[in-house]
């Protein structure tokens, strides 16, 4: 699970949240951006490549017959077989507490949760729940629009 | 100038004077600066990714070579040239100098600023030139710190 928290500090003052439809531009925003980062092969978490996968590991992606997720290669670190972990990527947001949090939701189909999943692989090595310097700023302008929006509604 | 570009490596940016446009000085308000500054940004992204150069023009289309490449499936990119990938060149301008009638549009991130400059100038990629306004966008932001101001001033 990641989170991001809006600081509000001065925003309290002015007693302003930030707006649902907001917050779902938010997390669908930060969704889309772990989904296509991790399947680039950078991980939002490290701001770096995933490592690449070991020989033995590439040798047994060559003999799996599918399904294949979007993007699969043999040799490809980009945490992508099935896509069945990265495909339940999901958003969620609480308005009064002004959160916004991504999860892996769901099984595989043997019966491991994606969350598991998402654990393991960032045991290995590989974590790519997270984000960037650059995404929080894209988010912060979001957050700001949001926000001048409001205040400029506001009567005098 | 009203709206002079200033196009280096390392600098890459727009200066605009609100006061030369206007024909008068912008009245003293964070907020209607802001505004007018916000909207000069939107229109640039806006006309960007509807496909458009600064002289209103298609932007040259994507290589085969590019559009085949992972990082474009994994953004799930078109073949539509909108100079948005990961989208953070556009979603990163932002004011990065402001006066009482002037303010600067550009990038605090250095990579972002030399992508921006090697699509305005086509140094290693095809030339797409964006940054800037155009003469009719020059007037609708004429028009709306009008009706701003005009607005301001009957609420006082």
């Amino acid at each position: 699970m990641a989170q991001v928290k809006i600081n509000r500090s001065a925003y309290d003052l002015l007693n302003v949240k930030v707006s649902a439809k907001t917050l779902i531009v938010l997390g669908d925003f930060w969704k889309q951006r772990i989904y296509s980062f991790t399947k680039s092969g950078k991980s939002l978490a490290t701001n770096a490549k995933l490592k690449p996968l070991s020989k033995s590991y590439v040798s047994q992606r060559a003999k799996y017959k599918g399904p294949f997720g979007a993007l699969f290669g043999i040799k490809k670190s980009n945490l992508t077989r099935t896509g069945q972990m990265l495909d339940s990527l999901k958003n969620t947001q609480n308005i009064s507490a002004q959160t916004v949090t991504i999860k892996l939701s769901g099984s595989r189909d043997d019966g491991v949760t994606n969350e598991q999943v998402a654990k393991w692989v960032a045991e290995q090595g590989r974590p790519f729940l997270g984000l960037d310097e650059k995404g929080r700023q894209r988010m912060i302008q979001i957050v700001l629009r949001d926000l001048r929006r409001q205040l400029k509604k506001r009567p005098r | 100038m009203s709206v002079k570009r200033i196009l280096s490596k390392n600098d890459v940016r727009l200066k605009i004077n609100m006061k030369e446009i206007l024909g008068r000085e912008l009245p003293n308000s964070d907020e209607i600066r802001d505004a007018i500054a916000q909207k000069a940004i939107d229109m640039i992204i806006e006309r960007t990714q509807s496909g458009k150069d600064v002289r209103g023009k298609p932007f040259k289309e994507y290589s085969k070579e590019y559009m085949g490449s992972d990082r474009f499936k994994a953004f799930g990119k078109s073949s539509k040239v909108d100079l948005t990938l990961t989208g953070d060149m556009l979603g990163l301008l932002d004011v990065v100098g402001e006066s009482k009638n002037t303010f600067e549009l550009g990038w605090t991130d250095d990579t972002e600023n030399k992508k921006a400059y090697n699509h305005n100038v086509g140094d290693t990629l095809p030339r797409r030139e964006f940054f800037n306004l155009q003469k009719k966008e020059v007037e609708e932001l004429r028009r709306f710190a009008e009706r701003l101001i005009d607005g301001a001033s009957k609420d006082k």
